[in-house]
């Protein structure tokens, strides 16, 4: 199996890409699990459901919105315009963007859980013993709920090597910028360079079973639909 | 219950007491052939998809009569490989490339589009594979640059998809098919020009009936499309037709 330099440009895009937005969303999605895990507000089903969104949407419908919505007429279009940054379509920072949206449920529901099963009691022992609440954050629910970040790490990264239909409508296939590696392998079968194609199908193939093996060890009991501890 | 059976016998195709033609068609050419197929007589299924993805599906079996490619290319392989009448392997239309550029006002060359912004997107359809961007990448060498350093080069799935990367405001201009924009209610004809043939390698599309049990159905509407009405037709919805037909 060779690899051609713009094969290694699609895969080098594709790690940053799902590193930069690994990190962002773990940042993001961990106050936001917090306040879904604890909160007794009737907002809980309503934010829920907006996170849930990507995992039903097909990705031309999120692809499509994003693409009017960044847009100059579009209300995130505007705004990045004001801002002096220009329009986000068709750059590396507009795929970002997407991919936060598209992958949020993939980190946020592991983290989430991870906190709903640690639960309350050990916090409020931790607060009785005088724990302030930053304190209680950081020295019990976080060491305990580790596993969850993990996972949510991995799921984050793998869903956006994985991106595709949101990528296609959006990115406009620009090498080095746009052109990932997802988008690359549909160029090479379209080209009909199918022995390209499958070298790098069966490469991302590869990646996507290893990194679920890993996922499904990390937590065994729950990914895997048993009960919950 | 009455309905549900009546539902039932709908579903699995009761009534119809012959299998529709079912044509495989190049997303460029799909809304052209949708209102030709209006005026066919028999029952036609059409399926869409880019000419790279049906030639795949052809290749591994698909049961289409027909293939209506956006190149030469795939119906000839297609030939090679034996899945093809060879006889049948013909020029059906000739795309022609137009310029869509919505924000300039009267609209009569690609340097418009470079005097009203400095550097600005222009939409193609993806020239590694897709027949009108290889003509819009020509173009675009002929008439502006070889590199990419006056404009922002985007390139999407097809040319669809480049009319709505212009349509939505994210690119300044695209180069699209002329048959996409010719006629349309939504798009002024100041927003959009034919660009002269002797510009861009020809957009030839061609068409090969396909070997299998129902080629007899194939054969009528392959006739359908170089009958004079339809390719007169053709040439009222933004297609060159070939001097000469099978």
């Amino acid at each position: 199996m060779t690899l051609t330099a713009a094969d290694m440009d699609a895969i080098w895009l594709t790690l940053k890409l799902a590193s930069i937005v690994t990190l962002i969303l773990l940042m993001i999605a961990t106050p936001l699990a917090l306040w879904l895990a604890f909160t007794r507000s009737r907002l809980r089903v309503w934010v829920s459901s907006f996170v849930a969104l990507p995992l039903v949407l097909p990705p031309t419908v999120l692809g499509f919105y994003l693409l009017i919505g960044m847009g100059p007429e579009g209300p995130l279009g505007q705004l990045t315009q004001t801002l002096g940054i220009g329009l986000l379509p068709f750059t590396f920072a507009g795929l970002v963007i997407a991919s936060l949206f598209y992958s949020l449920p993939f980190v946020v529901q592991p983290i989430q859980q991870a906190f709903e099963q640690v639960g309350q009691r050990p916090l409020e022992v931790a607060a009785i013993m005088g724990a302030s609440p930053m304190k209680r954050f950081f020295s019990v629910l976080l060491p305990l709920s580790m596993r969850g970040f993990l996972s949510a790490a991995i799921l984050g990264f793998a869903h956006t090597v994985g991106e595709f239909g949101v990528i296609l409508m959006i990115g406009g296939n620009i090498p080095s910028e746009t052109r990932v590696l997802s988008i690359h392998i549909y160029d090479q079968v379209e080209m009909l360079n199918y022995a390209q194609a499958h070298s790098l199908s069966a490469l991302l193939l590869l990646f996507s079973f290893f990194v679920l093996l890993i996922v499904y060890s990390l937590q065994p009991v729950r990914l895997t639909g048993g009960a919950r501890a | 219950m009455r309905l549900l059976c009546l539902l039932f016998l709908c579903l699995t195709g009761w009534g119809v007491n012959a299998a529709p033609l079912r044509i495989a068609v190049a997303s460029n050419f799909y809304p052209t052939l949708q209102t030709l197929v209006a005026e066919y007589p028999f029952p036609v299924v059409l399926s869409h998809a880019s000419s790279g993805k049906l030639y795949a599906q052809i290749k591994q079996g698909a049961p289409f009569e027909l293939f209506l490619s956006a190149d030469m290319q795939k119906p000839r392989k297609l030939v090679e490989l034996g899945l093809a009448e060879p006889s049948s392997l013909a020029i059906y239309a000739r795309g022609q490339l137009a310029l869509f550029a919505p924000g300039i006002e009267r609209l009569t060359s690609l340097q418009q589009v470079f005097t009203a912004q400095q550097s600005p997107t222009i939409a193609i359809a993806n020239p590694r594979f897709a027949p009108y961007g290889v003509a819009a990448q020509s173009f675009l060498f002929k008439h502006a640059s070889k590199k990419s350093d006056i404009y922002k080069l985007v390139m999407a799935e097809n040319v669809s998809q480049a009319l709505l990367y212009v349509a939505s405001g994210n690119a300044d201009a695209g180069l699209v098919a002329y048959s996409q924009l010719i006629d349309k209610t939504d798009i002024p004809s100041s927003q959009f020009m034919l660009l002269p043939e002797t510009d861009y390698p020809a957009i030839e599309q061609g068409i090969v009936i396909l070997k299998n049990e129902n080629t007899e159905k194939g054969k009528q509407f392959y006739r359908f499309i170089f009958s004079a009405a339809t390719q007169s037709r053709l040439t009222k919805l933004g297609y060159l037709i070939p001097e000469s037909s099978p």
